[in-house]
């Protein structure tokens, strides 16, 4: 008896020291493209861990007929009321490639299969497709994301400060940012991403998540994408989830 | 000096390489696994 209460009191002592670690868990790219199987792979996600998670939403409607959009608007107003938390996610995904960019975001073009929709804009042009990615959330009538997540996490030298204008949290690989008066506060955070790892390391890039998970330090994101329940599959996904919510606490972005 | 750091370091990579290689064993386990627990959910 006494053997037990020594035993409950270490895996108390454990999971508090655990739960010092926190995580965030953000689903990718949610749009009215996706949103019927999205939707599914979220609530099973947020099953996983237990709790509501982050959904990064892209707002463009493409060609979607108007049921459709309306059908995602309610399926986006549910999420909302049932407390998962969403963030602006560009405004198309896809980069507009008439646009004149720096070398620097050519590359990072060529690098994301011309995914990185920010990457090497000008002050200007940066204003007016950050304009153009709230307009077209605005078009849904689902208040105010908490945060913006630029396409692949490649922005420019002036969206970090222009989206902090309109947002309270803006990310890169490095860190999650927020604006605090008239100084931006920095949480390290590394990205755990496997939408853009070719399939021979994709199981070397789940070992080195958990194993970031694991080790202390930083406020990670864990980010999935409706392709990697295709390319890594459901069950490794949910185990993941489960695994790392053993050993960090989930927050979300305005948690931070 | 520069040979006695060249050796802690090929020595910290190699096992550095050994733990990885057996975590991945580890992890590719659990991952593989029917349903893999929540500790946390398991205490209540």
């Amino acid at each position: 008896m006494e053997q037990n209460k020594d035993i409950a009191d270490i895996q108390a002592a454990e999971a508090v020291f655990h739960k010092k670690k926190k995580f965030i868990l953000c689903y990718h790219s949610f749009s009215v493209m996706n949103f019927k199987k999205a939707r599914v792979q979220i609530r099973k996600i947020a099953e996983a861990a237990g709790s509501p998670i982050s959904i990064a939403v892209v707002p463009a409607f493409g060609a979607a007929p108007e049921s459709e959009a309306e059908e995602f608007r309610e399926e986006l107003e549910k999420f909302v009321q049932e407390g998962y938390e969403i963030m602006l996610h560009g405004a198309r995904h896809r980069a507009d490639l008439s646009l004149k960019r720096s070398l620097q975001g050519k590359l990072a073009l060529l690098i994301s299969n011309n995914e990185a929709e920010f990457a090497g804009l000008n002050e200007r042009l940066t204003q007016a497709l950050l304009k153009r990615s709230l307009a077209l959330w605005k078009a849904h009538g689902t208040g105010k994301p908490s945060g913006f997540i630029p396409p692949i996490w490649f922005g420019n030298k002036f969206l970090k400060q222009q989206a902090l204008e309109i947002f309270d949290y803006y990310e890169d690989y490095h860190g999650i940012y927020k604006k605090i008066g008239d100084k931006i506060k920095k949480t390290y955070s590394k990205t755990l991403s496997f939408s853009i790892i070719p399939n021979a390391l994709l199981g070397l890039a789940q070992t080195y998540a958990c194993l970031r998970m694991l080790l202390p330090g930083g406020t990670h994101r864990l980010v999935f994408h409706e392709k990697d329940f295709r390319t890594i599959g459901e069950k490794r996904i949910l185990n993941m989830v489960r695994y790392t919510s053993t050993m960090r606490e989930k927050i979300m972005y305005k948690d931070l | 000096m520069s040979d006695w750091l060249f050796k802690s370091w090929i020595k910290v990579s190699v096992v550095t390489v050994i733990l990885f290689f057996f975590y991945h064993l580890f992890i590719s386990l659990k991952l593989e696994q029917e349903d893999c627990k929540n500790n946390s959910n398991d205490q209540g």
